[in-house]
This record gives structure tokens, C-alpha cells and sequence, in this order.
């Protein structure tokens, strides 16, 4: 790498450009614009639409309980979930994991999130009337709040997250997964996967599904800023099967750069909680790696549709880049 | 690529509409104004039999030409007079002057009228420059004379001028003196009072214009070269009266260094400037009319609105043809697009995050129509009050709706008493009001709310201000009293606002924040973590 004072905060466009860096104009004028059709952005900006995508792909996503569409089924929430004993509400349309709240036990009255906070019945369907008014969703239109099954944590991530279930961004483009990093929660972040809110992020090895690097608000990281512990080396149990069903729902989405989020179950396995048509370029800080060349590479090929093999030989060719 | 082949296309063409358009619009005759208005001029007069040696009478009436200012324009005229024949319009460019010189051969009653095309802008014109007039040694010598009603010797004007000069003032502020004491000594008295510069001194009443020359007289008792000049007030009336004002050749306050001729209207008490629809005919005279060889002369003169004249179809690209009232919301509307393209830039190639797409522009624009200052503490104080309300606010659980017209009350309430308090401490510049767009008042304070919960207040503060920051910026660029103009002028211009817009839609650069926000990918940096080993990719090299 180039020679810098250690005062410079800021790159030259050209270094930027020889790391291979894609910035959110590229991103959006060369990748998103032509290859994500407008018309198919639903499939992921309301997520009972995603996930219904993967259930006919056959891709695990959170069973989900119910879907409140109107008020008037606001009150009677918890008998149309079953009276779960947990389960999390979350708007459909919702972006950075706005609106979520993680009910992790309740006793009808009071239920307390996995974080420890507390709300009473009413505040809860006050956070279903809100949802359902659009104040999570993207433009504010009129969303549906989806109540489903809470995500048990899979051990393997015990010792770097903090008061929330990390989860995994796979980015692909043209149905090939190109690059993939586990997002950390923190306390600053407030147990929330989002890297913008401060959670921690480390790069994942595309072959093995082995961390490593780190990333803490654009800043490089090796240890979990709450846990201490290292980020890097921590193996994603069922990588393969993840890196499968995000083909699978690519595929199924038509949507040509996509960024899949996963989270995994102790018992299910990774499961699908959201895909992004227009996911974030953090992903190239957690991995310390530039995605434009490996974006470049898959342009440079025919533009026929990809078989499964192919695919298996490109991440790993991708991997190495 | 199809999009940028397009795209290329897209931009020549528009290159070719905009340049084609502002050439062919350039040629033609640029028509200023923003209310039209005619002029008219009637004489009835008794043309003389001709005297013993002429054979054919010879009868002229000269007719001054109103004076094209910067905030009037003067277009053709019109002669009705069809027993007179237009010998020429002669036109004194030393004294900036222009008659039309009529004449007949007929006697007897004869009537005529000459009625002119006016524009004005309220604005002004800003290519049209006030030529600055020396003034010859000559001149000088006229316009310190006695003349017509006014006796700069005169004794008692003479006193006046030597008590105010007690006080050793520099010549143009003993001309303000002089102007304030005539102003405030000679009582105005309507039409019929004391029509002479000395009458009205000795009297202390005069009409206007016994006053106008009462102050010449001062003036050039003082030694200072003073002329009478008498044009109108551009408004609509019938049988309208000239008006008569004074020239004063002195420095100018604004640049001490030139001297040029100041007007002073004891009418209306203006000085160094007149109102923009005052329109001077003619100099160091009252007569707009004369005629030869004739008795009897009658004049009269009229003002009348009319239609914009402009009826070609280029004349649609012409907004100034526009009714008065519409021009400035028309203005309004064409700097959006400049907001717009500001906003462009900062968000696709600075990379600065706002609230909202173009709550800036629209913050600027309320800006820039009303008074900033007022404008930017209402601003800062409805989005504090309304972030604490909007906190308690939260504690009733109300839905999104409800709840955001609950606000907008509290953003029209806050404003409403804003302005009711800084009337009260004289705050603002009376006659200003600060009109902020509400709903986009409102929707910041929803937003604020929401990122400071959701995010963090950081974050929220950090978009609040970059946000202001923006809306200042787009505020300097509208403030610029041309642009507005330029744009209604020129509104093919826009053209090229949209080709900066389809070259940044087609940016695919860096941002420049993400120059820094990238800055540890490129250089492994400084922070501590620096000492861990292995944090790169297995295999990664570039």
C-alpha cells in the first residue's frame, strides 16, 4: 500500500480506485440501476413477499405467526399469533431494522424484549398501530406488521455479539454471492445488526465461511468492542447451505445485486430474514477488500444465466481475488 | 451502454435547444418590463393665419419623448393628428432628450394626440446602465442663473443658504440641508398656491411645483448647479397632472468620488433617488409641449394600463409579457430547479446526507422571500420547541396521522407567536413577515424525532445541521438579486439545468465523503487495533 501520513483522514480518488472500491454513485449507476428491476423491488422492500419467495424456493426463513393488516386487528394480536410465549413484530416494509421489537418473554401483560426493555400490552399495540400508519416504512406509506418466530442464537457467536443476534450479509450479483460479512451487535448499537448504528462488522471468508478483519464505524476493529474478544476466526456454522439458499433466492427475486441477510438459528439452521436491492458498502470496509473487481470479473463473462456448478468454481475464484 | 448513448443524446440536444433558443431569443428586440401602460398626450391649439410675409403657415408642436430609465422602457410612440404630418423626432444626446416635432399647414382649431408605450420594472433592468452626464462650463453657467421663477440672488434666499452653511458642510450634504429646510419651511399649498421659487420662499407656501423651484433657487444660490425636471408618475388616471421635481449636480453619497445629477422630489420628500414609476420627459424646463405660431394651447395627459404588447409565438418564451402580479411567483418557480440541481450536487457528489430532498431548497426559498435572520431563529427555535413537544407528545401514543397534524398546529402556533414577538421588540424589519414552509417544518420535526430515537440525537443533530447547512448555501445562490431575473428573462436557461443534472445522474465517481469514509481501507490505519495481526483475508493480495 501506498505511503501516508499518519494526519491524512481522507484517500485520493485514485487509491480508492486502485483498492477497488465501489462507491454508492458506481453502486447505484453501474450495478442497481440496470440489473435490479424496478418493478420487482417489493420482493424485498416488503418482506411477507420475500419470504414467500423462499418458501417456495424452500429456504428457511422465521415461521411466521401472523400478519396484522388492520387495526382492527391490533387488540386481538396475541391471539392471532397462537399466544405465543415469544415472538417478534416487525414491520414488513421496514429498512435498518426500524420497528423491530424482539418480545423474548411475557406474561400477557408485561413482556420484555430480548434487551431486557419492558413494555406493557398497550404499548405494544401502539407499536403494531404505528407500523401499520407507516412510520417505519421506507416512503411512510402503509405497511403490515408480521409477527413471527423469535430467532434462537446459535452459539457460535456467543462471545462477539452483544444484546442481540448478529447476522450475515451475503452481497450477490448476478446470482453469484461475491462477498459476505457478519454484523455484530453492540452496545452502542443497542443490540441492533446494523452497521451505521454502530454495530461491529467482520468480513467472511467466501470458501470457508471464516471471519476475519473488523470494522467499528469505519473504523478497522480486531476484538469485539463490548466482549473483548477476537472477531476474526469465528466459523459460520452451515456456510454452504447459506451460500446456497442465497443463490436460491436470488434467483428467485430476479433481482441482478442483492444483498441477502441471514441469521442462524440453533435449530433451524441460517435462516432468511430480509434481502436488500440496494445493500450497503460497508461490507467492503469489513472485508478490507474493494468489491469492483470481483463485480468487474462476473460483468466480463456472457450473460447467460450461470449453472450451480459455475457458480461454485466462481466464489471460489471470487474468494481469492 | 444504451443509458449513456441516451443520455449523450439527451445532452446535445438540449445544448442545441438551450444555445438556439437564447440566440434567436437575444436578436430580438429584449421588451423590459412588468406592467404596461400608455402615455398619452393631447394638445388642442389655434394654429395663427400665417403672418404677412409667409405665404403657407408654419405651425410646429414639439412634444417631449419620455426617458427610457432602468425601470422604465419606452417603446414606440403613436401619433393621432390627422392634420399634422410627423416631421422627425429629433433627439439631443448630449442632454439625453428626444422630441417628437410635429407640423401642419393648416389653420385654425386643431387637435392631436401622442400617446406612448411604457414598461415598467419594478426591478430594474440590470443591463441598463444610467449613462453619467459631465457637465460643460457652460451648463454649469445656465443651471446657476437666475431663471423663471427662480432668482438665486434673490436676498432672501441667499440668508437661508448662508445660515445653513454655518456649519461648513461639504456640498452635497449642504444640498440635503437645503432640500430638508425647503421640505420643512414652505408649506405645500395644492395647485393654486404661489407657483415662483421666491414666492414660495417669502410666503413659506407654495405649490408643487413653487417649491421645486424655490429649492433650485436655493440650490444655486449655494453655487450649486440645480435644473428643474418634469415628467410623471406612472400610474392609471385620466387628465393626470406633470410632475416637476429638481436635478441637483452634486457627488454621489453612494460613490463620493462622481458627480452626477441627484434627483430631489420636494413632492414626495425622496432624495438621491427616485420611485422606480417616476419617469422624467424633460429638463430644466415645465413645459412637455410646445407649440409655434399658435395660441391658445390646451393640454392634457392620461395613463392607461394595457395588454402586453408581445404576440409572436417566441413572445411565449417572453415571460415579461406576464401580468405584473405574476412575475414574482413566476420567479419563485424558475429558481427551484437551481435548488434542485444544488441538491444534486451536494448529495451525489459532496455526499452530504439531508433530511428530506428538497426541504432544503424550499427552507432557502423562504429564505430568500422573506428576512433570513428572523428566519433561521424561528427555524431553530420551532424545531427545538417542537422536538420537546413532540417527546411529550410520544407518551400519548398517538398514530402517525393524528399525530403529525398535532404537530404542524404546534409548528403554525410557534411561528404565528415568533412573528407576534419580534414584532413586538421591533425584531424584524417592519413589512416582513417569515413564512416558513410548515409542512416541511413539520415533517423535520417529525424526522429529527424519529433519527434521534432510532439513531441516535448525533446523528440527528448532524443531519439537522448539515440540512441548515445546505439551505443556507442554496439561499446565498437564490439571494442573488439577478438570478431570479436572469431566469425570467432567459427561462431556455433551465436547459442547461438539466443537462448539469443528466451529467451528475450520470456520475458514478466517488463521493466525497467517501473519500474519508473509505480512508482505513486504503491506508491500514493509525487506530489501535493497528498491532493485531491476520486481520486481512487468508489469501487476499492485490
Amino acid at each position: 500500500m501506498a505511503q501516508h501520513s499518519s494526519w491524512r483522514f481522507w484517500a485520493w480518488p485514485s487509491e480508492l480506485k486502485r483498492a477497488g472500491i465501489v462507491g454508492i454513485n458506481r453502486r447505484n449507476g453501474h450495478f442497481v440501476l440496470p440489473l435490479n428491476r424496478r418493478a420487482f423491488y417489493p420482493r424485498v422492500d416488503e418482506k411477507h413477499l420475500t419470504k414467500g419467495i423462499c418458501q417456495a424456493a424452500g429456504i428457511p426463513v422465521p415461521k411466521t405467526y401472523t400478519l396484522i393488516e388492520s387495526n382492527g386487528d391490533v387488540r386481538r394480536f396475541l391471539e392471532l399469533s397462537g399466544n405465543r410465549p415469544e415472538f417478534v413484530i416487525k414491520p414488513a416494509a421496514g429498512s435498518g431494522g426500524r420497528g423491530i421489537v424482539v418480545v423474548a418473554q411475557h406474561d400477557g401483560q408485561e413482556f420484555f424484549t430480548s434487551s431486557g426493555e419492558r413494555y406493557t400490552l398497550a404499548d405494544l399495540r401502539y407499536h403494531i398501530s404505528a407500523i401499520l400508519s407507516g412510520l417505519y416504512s421506507l416512503q411512510g406509506q402503509v405497511d403490515l406488521a408480521i409477527i413471527e418466530q423469535r430467532i434462537v442464537r446459535h452459539d457460535a457467536f456467543v462471545n462477539i455479539s452483544e444484546g442481540g443476534t448478529p447476522d450475515i450479509r451475503v452481497v450477490l450479483y448476478r446470482c453469484v454471492p461475491v462477498m459476505a460479512m457478519v454484523r455484530l451487535p453492540t452496545r452502542a448499537s443497542r443490540g441492533k445488526a446494523n452497521l451505521h448504528q454502530g454495530a461491529a462488522g467482520a468480513g467472511v471468508d467466501l470458501r470457508t465461511g471464516c471471519t476475519f478483519g473488523g470494522v467499528c464505524m469505519d473504523h478497522t476493529i480486531a476484538t469485539h468492542p463490548d466482549t473483548g474478544h477476537s472477531i476474526a476466526g469465528v466459523q459460520i456454522p452451515f456456510w454452504k447451505d447459506l451460500l446456497q439458499a442465497a443463490m436460491k433466492l436470488a434467483d428467485g427475486l430476479e433481482l441482478g445485486y442483492i444483498g441477502v441477510d441471514f441469521v442462524v438459528d440453533a435449530n433451524l439452521g441460517p435462516v432468511v430474514l430480509e434481502a436488500n436491492a440496494r445493500p450497503g458498502l460497508n461490507i467492503q470496509v469489513a472485508n478490507r477488500c474493494g468489491l469492483a473487481p470481483r463485480l468487474e470479473y462476473l460483468d466480463s463473462l456472457p450473460t447467460e444465466r450461470l449453472s450451480p456448478s459455475r457458480r461454485e468454481e466462481l466464489i471460489d475464484m471470487l474468494a481469492a481475488m | 451502454m444504451t443509458g449513456k448513448t441516451s443520455s449523450a443524446w439527451a445532452i446535445l440536444i438540449l445544448l442545441v435547444l438551450g444555445i438556439g433558443f437564447l440566440i434567436v431569443r437575444l436578436n430580438l428586440d429584449l421588451e423590459a418590463g412588468d406592467s404596461d401602460y400608455r402615455l398619452t398626450y393631447t394638445a388642442d391649439f389655434h394654429a395663427r393665419k400665417p403672418d404677412g410675409r409667409a405665404i403657407v403657415p408654419d405651425v410646429r408642436l414639439l412634444a417631449a419623448f419620455p426617458e427610457t430609465t432602468r425601470f422604465c422602457h419606452v417603446f414606440e410612440q403613436e401619433i393621432d393628428a390627422p392634420e399634422m404630418e410627423l416631421v422627425r423626432t429629433r433627439v439631443h444626446t448630449a442632454a439625453n432628450r428626444k422630441d417628437v416635432v410635429l407640423r401642419t399647414t393648416k389653420t385654425g382649431q386643431l387637435h392631436c394626440s401622442i400617446s406612448f408605450r411604457i414598461q415598467l420594472d419594478r426591478k430594474g433592468d440590470w443591463r441598463q446602465n444610467t449613462s453619467e452626464l459631465s457637465l460643460t462650463p457652460k451648463e454649469r453657467t445656465t443651471y446657476l442663473a437666475d431663471s423663471k421663477g427662480m432668482t438665486a440672488t434673490d436676498t432672501k434666499a441667499q440668508e437661508m443658504v448662508n445660515r445653513l452653511r454655518d456649519n461648513h458642510p461639504k456640498p452635497q450634504e449642504l444640498v440635503d440641508l437645503i432640500f430638508r429646510e425647503c421640505i420643512r419651511e414652505i408649506e405645500p399649498v395644492g395647485e393654486l398656491g404661489p407657483d415662483t421659487g421666491n414666492d414660495a420662499l417669502h410666503n413659506q407656501k407654495g405649490s408643487p411645483l413653487g417649491r421645486a423651484r424655490a429649492f433650485a433657487t436655493l440650490c444655486r444660490a449655494a453655487k450649486i448647479p440645480a435644473r428643474l425636471v418634469t415628467g410623471f408618475e406612472i400610474k392609471k388616471g385620466k387628465n393626470i397632472r406633470p410632475r416637476t421635481w429638481v436635478e441637483v449636480y452634486a457627488a454621489d453619497p453612494r460613490k463620493p468620488a462622481v458627480e452626477r445629477w441627484l434627483p430631489y422630489d420636494p413632492e414626495n420628500g425622496s432624495l438621491h433617488a427616485l420611485d422606480y414609476n417616476i419617469v422624467p420627459v424633460r429638463r430644466d424646463s415645465i413645459e412637455l409641449i410646445r407649440a409655434t405660431n399658435s395660441t391658445d394651447l390646451v393640454t392634457s395627459y392620461s395613463i392607461e394600463g394595457i395588454p402586453p404588447a408581445t404576440r409572436t409565438a417566441l413572445g411565449i418564451l417572453d415571460l415579461r409579457r406576464l401580468p405584473g402580479k405574476l412575475h414574482e411567483p413566476v420567479k419563485v418557480v424558475l429558481i427551484l430547479p437551481i435548488g434542485a440541481l444544488f441538491t444534486a450536487l451536494v448529495r451525489t457528489i459532496i455526499g452530504i446526507r439531508t433530511f428530506g430532498m428538497f426541504s432544503p431548497t424550499l427552507l432557502a426559498l423562504a429564505f430568500v422571500y422573506n428576512d433570513w435572520q428572523s428566519g433561521l431563529c424561528i427555524f431553530f427555535v420551532v424545531i427545538i420547541t417542537g422536538f420537546v413537544s413532540r417527546t411529550l407528545l410520544d407518551r400519548l401514543k398517538l398514530l402517525l396521522v393524528p399525530r403529525l397534524g398535532i404537530i404542524l398546529t404546534m409548528v403554525v402556533m410557534l411561528m404565528v407567536l415568533g412573528i407576534s414577538v419580534m414584532n413586538y421588540f421591533d425584531w424584524a424589519p417592519a413589512g416582513k413577515t417569515v413564512l416558513l414552509p410548515m409542512v416541511i417544518l413539520t415533517n423535520l420535526v417529525e424526522r429529527f424525532y424519529v433519527t434521534s430515537e432510532e439513531d441516535s440525537l448525533f446523528q440527528a443533530m448532524r443531519l439537522l445541521i448539515s440540512t441548515m447547512f445546505v439551505a443556507l448555501a442554496i439561499y446565498l445562490l437564490l439571494s442573488s438579486p439577478n438570478l431570479g431575473n436572469l431566469l425570467f428573462y432567459y427561462p431556455e436557461l433551465h436547459f442547461f439545468t438539466v443537462v448539469a443534472l443528466i451529467l451528475m445522474g450520470r456520475y458514478t465517481g466517488y463521493r466525497l465523503t467517501e473519500l474519508v469514509r473509505f480512508c482505513d481501507l486504503v491506508h491500514p490505519s493509525a487506530s489501535p487495533s493497528r498491532d493485531t495481526p491476520a486481520i486481512g483475508p487468508p489469501e487476499s493480495k492485490d
